[in-house]
């Protein structure tokens, strides 16, 4: 649904550099990282907003390159900034805009603003904030996008619309035939929802695969900070101690031995990895969540960049 | 397209500060016409007419609405947007002004060839003020170099873009109030007169053709290039947030 081949942009003191991703259609793409890393750059990179200094980007096939028109009749933009005009009402707003959309139907966005209880006969500025996304999202539905692009939708509003979201967004993609590509610095709503993860760090992807594979990929240990200083290093993402206790997200050496290029640079001493946590060394094995992967990888540096885009057939 | 228009002609953009040097010229036209001397009728409608436009393009400038950046839209589309929305703009005000003279001839029994006269003028005195309150590449620029001041980082040079960009601004900016000033001196030359002064030709017919030809070379040379950064939310971006900082990632 969306591919993103090597894309540049360099905006003031900052850059995006050589970005490769896919999203696949029928899935949620969650797009991490801290503060100033570059995701409301990309996303707005994305949808034309800033012009890319060079690469490629699809949109289920169409190039924004040559058939931008189309490929942004198949989006729905949902973003933190307000883009439409707050002093008229949101039925006003859907309508003045919904004419450029070939297959905007404003029924439908009644409907759907009936459906999530936002008020159309209100002007924009008077919506709470959690109304106006959801404006947003009844405006995207209504004129069939295909793809729904978020930049921190749920940012400073509370768990109980944060919950609400998350639904609609389970909602939205249970056809199979819609894709969300999620840019938010609140791991929490991506561990229940998200299919494919994207982390990006300072403009460049650190990597960018399936939540599951992700998952495998690493493991938190925890536990007394010998134990964990004596870990391979090899294995070691980042390594943190603390006062009480010390941790170390290491690479899960079950999927490294799987895969035999890492097995032959190990070799065998490194299956010692296993004796040091699955004996009585006292180290707890934790699964870790998406926030403690993406704080990790960053505290410890990358060094090898993983995408999912050469997985996938070339378009 | 046009109700579009029209409803975001009207929002006030309290964040705009390209047309700022509208507010001086609006300060003497109000002490000039209201505290310094006495004036006519048909003066004080003029001046009252030349502040409603001033305020309006001031408080209510050109530009894109924003939203039309999430529409399916080429930056043709855009473009067409913006010259649409300069037209309707120019529009209303020659609408407005065109009543005001047909009040004059009524009421006050001005001459009518005075009239036509002044139309015109007015006629370019308000499209070159339309089109100057558009911001040009430099204003960008401008921002852009605050934003690096204020943060203490180098420009990101290249040096002869900028130079040629800062050129660009100059001469078209140079172009339009050429046209402006000797329309603006058409206008107040025959104020008062009930008769046309034949001698006045000497004036009128240089400085029209002036004034058409300095429009002409603008449009030629530098209105697609306005209005292509206009229609370019990158630009539009550094401008509104040059107070603040051009650039933000989160």
């Amino acid at each position: 649904m969306l591919r993103v081949e090597h894309l540049n942009k360099e905006i003031m003191d900052f850059s995006l550099e050589d970005v490769c991703f896919h999203l696949p259609k029928g899935y949620i793409m969650g797009l991490i990282g801290v503060n100033a890393s570059g995701k409301s750059t990309l996303i707005k990179t994305l949808i034309n907003i800033y012009h890319k200094d060079n690469g490629k980007i699809y949109v289920a096939g169409l190039s924004m390159d040559e058939e931008e028109k189309t490929a942004k009749n198949l989006l729905g933009i949902v973003l933190n900034e307000n883009f439409y005009e707050l002093n008229l009402t949101a039925e006003e707003n859907a309508k003045n805009f919904g004419n450029y959309f070939e297959h905007y139907n404003h029924h439908d966005f009644l409907r759907y603003c009936r459906q999530f209880h936002v008020d159309t006969k209100k002007k924009l500025r008077r919506l709470s904030k959690g109304q106006h996304m959801k404006f947003q999202i009844a405006f995207a539905l209504s004129h069939s996008a295909k793809l729904f692009i978020m930049d921190e939708p749920t940012a400073n509003l509370d768990q109980a619309f944060r919950q609400e979201f998350m639904d609609i967004m389970q909602d939205l993609i249970a056809d199979g035939e819609k894709s969300i590509l999620l840019a938010t610095h609140q791991t929490d709503t991506l561990d229940q929802i998200a299919d494919y993860i994207t982390l990006l760090h300072e403009g460049k992807i650190v990597f960018s695969m399936s939540k599951e594979i992700l998952m495998d990929k690493y493991i938190l240990l925890s536990g007394e900070e010998s134990k964990i200083n004596a870990l391979p290093e090899r294995m070691v993402v980042y390594r943190e101690n603390g006062i009480y206790n010390s941790m170390a997200l290491i690479y899960n050496p079950e999927i490294e031995m799987r895969d035999s290029c890492n097995r032959m640079q190990m070799g065998q001493n490194d299956n010692s990895i296993f004796d040091v946590f699955l004996d009585d060394s006292g180290l707890i094995l934790l699964k870790p969540t998406i926030e403690e992967i993406m704080y990790f990888m960053i505290k410890g540096g990358f060094h090898s960049v993983e995408t999912n885009l050469e997985r996938q057939p070339s378009l | 397209m046009w109700k579009l228009i029209w409803k975001d002609s009207l929002h006030y953009d309290k964040s705009n500060t390209t047309t700022i040097i509208y507010f001086p010229m609006l300060y003497i036209s109000f002490m000039n016409l209201f505290l310094i001397g006495k004036h006519s009728e048909y003066e004080y409608i003029f001046g009252l007419y030349f502040l409603c436009s001033f305020v309006i393009l001031t408080i209510f400038p050109l530009k894109l609405a924003k939203g039309l950046y999430l529409c399916p839209l080429t930056e043709t589309e855009r473009k067409k947007y913006l010259v649409t929305a300069c037209t309707l703009r120019l529009g209303m005000m020659m609408l407005l002004l065109g009543l005001i003279l047909m009040v004059s001839r009524f009421f006050l029994e001005a001459n009518n060839f005075i009239l036509l006269l002044q139309f015109v003028c007015t006629g370019i005195i308000v499209l070159a003020a339309i089109l100057l309150s558009l911001p040009s590449s430099s204003a960008a620029d401008i921002a852009r170099q605050q934003y690096y001041l204020a943060q203490k980082l180098p420009l990101p040079s290249k040096p002869k873009v900028r130079q040629e960009e800062g050129k660009a601004a100059i001469y078209s900016s140079l172009l339009l109030i050429t046209a402006l000033i000797l329309a603006c001196i058409g206008a107040i030359l025959p104020m008062n007169d009930k008769e046309f002064n034949v001698l006045l030709w000497l004036y009128y017919i240089p400085s029209i053709i002036v004034s058409i030809v300095c429009l002409m070379v603008y449009f030629i040379k530098y209105f697609d290039r306005i209005i292509t950064i206009n229609a370019n939310r990158e630009g539009y971006h550094y401008l509104r947030k040059k107070k603040v900082g051009a650039f933000h990632a989160d």
